[in-house]
């Protein structure tokens, strides 16, 4: 059974490869444009080597990382704060819908100009546009809690700080957990935006120069190493998140 | 009723009417080369909202998302339903799309524009590009949730396949689907500033890039004040279709919780 469907998502792999393929040899692809799969796979395997390659990957890397951390810093504790006070959720959800709407790359031009071109003003963008989902999700967390957990602790007249640690706190770590995942994958694809833009170091300058010099394949394969950074992220966080919430998997599945 | 309603109304508006007030009275006559005042920005989007050319160039913007988004959720829904009904289907194409949908779509601009020119075509294409992943994920997802109940009476009604997807899988999913759009709103508007930025001339994203360039702040907050309200309008008229296409979904599962983000 296994075997099975490792073949047939192969198959669908390979059809994929095979249409790119066909668009080549027919000359239905401009090379120039999207050049032969070959060419790709083996920039794919030498970009590794040059030296531009581990400053790029640490550049889009840390700073993407750097960007949730702040986000979390900030949209965390206030994510609580709204959740937990109907009258703060209310007086904010104007402002919350508006900073969710908001396309952050939109700012990059103001922060270029007041910040400048560093890696300082990377990490602000990416911070800003991971800031909302975590915040969404805290606020959906913090405000779901079951009505008779709510009542036991009304009951036994939990002091406050208690309530809050280890009631509240624990009961909107799942969602905090899913909005910290959405963040990070976010995080990647925001720093290579921007990095496309404006050069500050990351996989987003190199596409642009390869692309700029004419080696398009390369440029397509730094792409795909912004994809696959993304990708060992999120899989990262998942591990991460799976230790965090053990207690609770085991809880949900008994 | 009417009392309710207005003082919901001011719960809603008094903190974003505070800020932007605060904005505005802070910023008067404190005019710093970085941060011009609120007066002198709004002041700036008029006129050039009125004599320039950003209005016409908004729309130019706004067609260019609107086919974008078009074709993502004529494209993504259709190959979804299918991928979703076909359950081994979807377990064969789970890593490739997996693989696929992590191509981050900013960083394809370049190569786009290089390769279809500086028109209003590889614009729209990024953003229906990049539209179409929550699109298809989201309604792979729709047709999976279709309750086993809807299959069996399908079935055993004998409903054929036609009538089926147009009449029970689309229905069924409907409510993801517009979860999936709603996303890929926000995506197009990240992508049409984005694809703005690079080779154009025209454009809401060229207007706030061009400003910048010459250092005029006033205009690149205009701008970025513009697209802040279109984004912000957008989600808010989505909204509202969404309710009201919806209107059946919501009554009915009031009763089991509303559906997070």
């Amino acid at each position: 059974m296994n075997a099975k469907l490792l073949l047939q998502q192969g198959a669908i792999a390979a059809a994929f490869v095979a249409a790119w393929v066909l668009g080549d040899v027919t000359h239905w692809f401009n090379p120039d444009v999207i050049p032969p799969i070959g060419d790709v796979v083996s920039a794919f395997a030498t970009i590794w080597a040059r030296p531009e390659f581990l400053p790029a990957l640490l550049g889009t890397l840390g700073d993407a990382l750097a960007g949730v951390a702040i986000a979390a810093l900030c949209g965390i504790p206030l994510g609580m704060l709204i959740g937990m006070f109907p009258a703060v959720e209310i007086s904010t959800r104007t402002l919350v819908d508006f900073g969710r709407s908001f396309p952050v790359i939109a700012l990059m031009p103001i922060l270029v100009l007041i910040i400048g071109s560093t890696h300082a003003m990377k990490i602000t963008i990416v911070a800003i546009a991971c800031f909302f989902p975590i915040l969404l999700q805290t606020i959906y967390g913090a405000r779901r809690l079951e009505p008779t957990i709510v009542d036991t602790v009304r009951a036994y007249r939990i002091p406050f700080m208690l309530k809050f640690f280890r009631v509240i706190l624990p009961a909107a770590l799942p969602f905090i957990a899913t909005g910290i995942r959405i963040a990070v994958s976010v995080s990647v694809l925001v720093a290579v935006g921007v990095e496309v833009v404006i050069n500050i170091t990351g996989f987003g300058v190199e596409t642009n120069l390869a692309r700029i010099n004419n080696q398009v394949a390369a440029a397509f394969a730094y792409v795909t190493c912004a994809g696959i950074l993304g990708l060992a992220m999120t899989g990262a966080w998942e591990l991460v998140e799976a230790r965090l919430l053990r207690w609770h998997r085991r809880a949900a599945a008994a | 009723m009417n009392a309710r309603r207005l003082k919901r109304f001011v719960a809603l508006w008094w903190l974003p009417v505070a800020l932007v007030a605060g904005w505005w009275f802070l910023s008067l006559g404190r005019d710093s080369f970085y941060f011009p005042s609120l007066q002198k920005i709004l002041a700036v989007l008029w006129r050039d909202l009125t004599t320039g050319n950003l209005l016409a160039w908004h729309g130019i913007s706004l067609g260019n998302m609107a086919a974008g988004l078009a074709i993502a959720i004529v494209a993504g829904t259709l190959i979804g339903l299918l991928i979703g009904e076909f359950e081994g289907l979807r377990r064969a194409a789970t890593p490739t799309l997996n693989f696929l949908r992590s191509i981050p779509p900013a960083a394809i601009v370049p190569l786009v524009i290089v390769a279809m020119g500086i028109g209003s075509a590889p614009k729209i294409f990024i953003i229906a590009l990049a539209c179409f992943w929550p699109v298809l994920l989201n309604t792979i997802d729709g047709v999976r949730g279709i309750p086993p109940q809807l299959r069996d009476t399908v079935k055993a009604f004998r409903i054929p396949l036609a009538l089926r997807f147009r009449r029970v899988l689309v229905m069924a999913a409907l409510p993801q689907i517009m979860a999936g759009i709603r996303i890929a709103i926000a995506v197009a508007l990240v992508l049409m500033v984005i694809s703005e930025f690079f080779g154009a001339s025209v454009g809401v994203g060229f207007y706030i890039n061009e400003a910048k360039q010459r250092f005029a702040m006033p205009e690149t907050w205009a701008g970025t004040v513009l697209i802040g309200i279109l984004g912000y309008v957008l989600s808010a008229l989505f909204l509202r279709l969404e309710r009201w296409l919806l209107a059946w979904y919501f009554q009915d599962s009031r009763t089991q919780g509303d559906e997070g983000a």
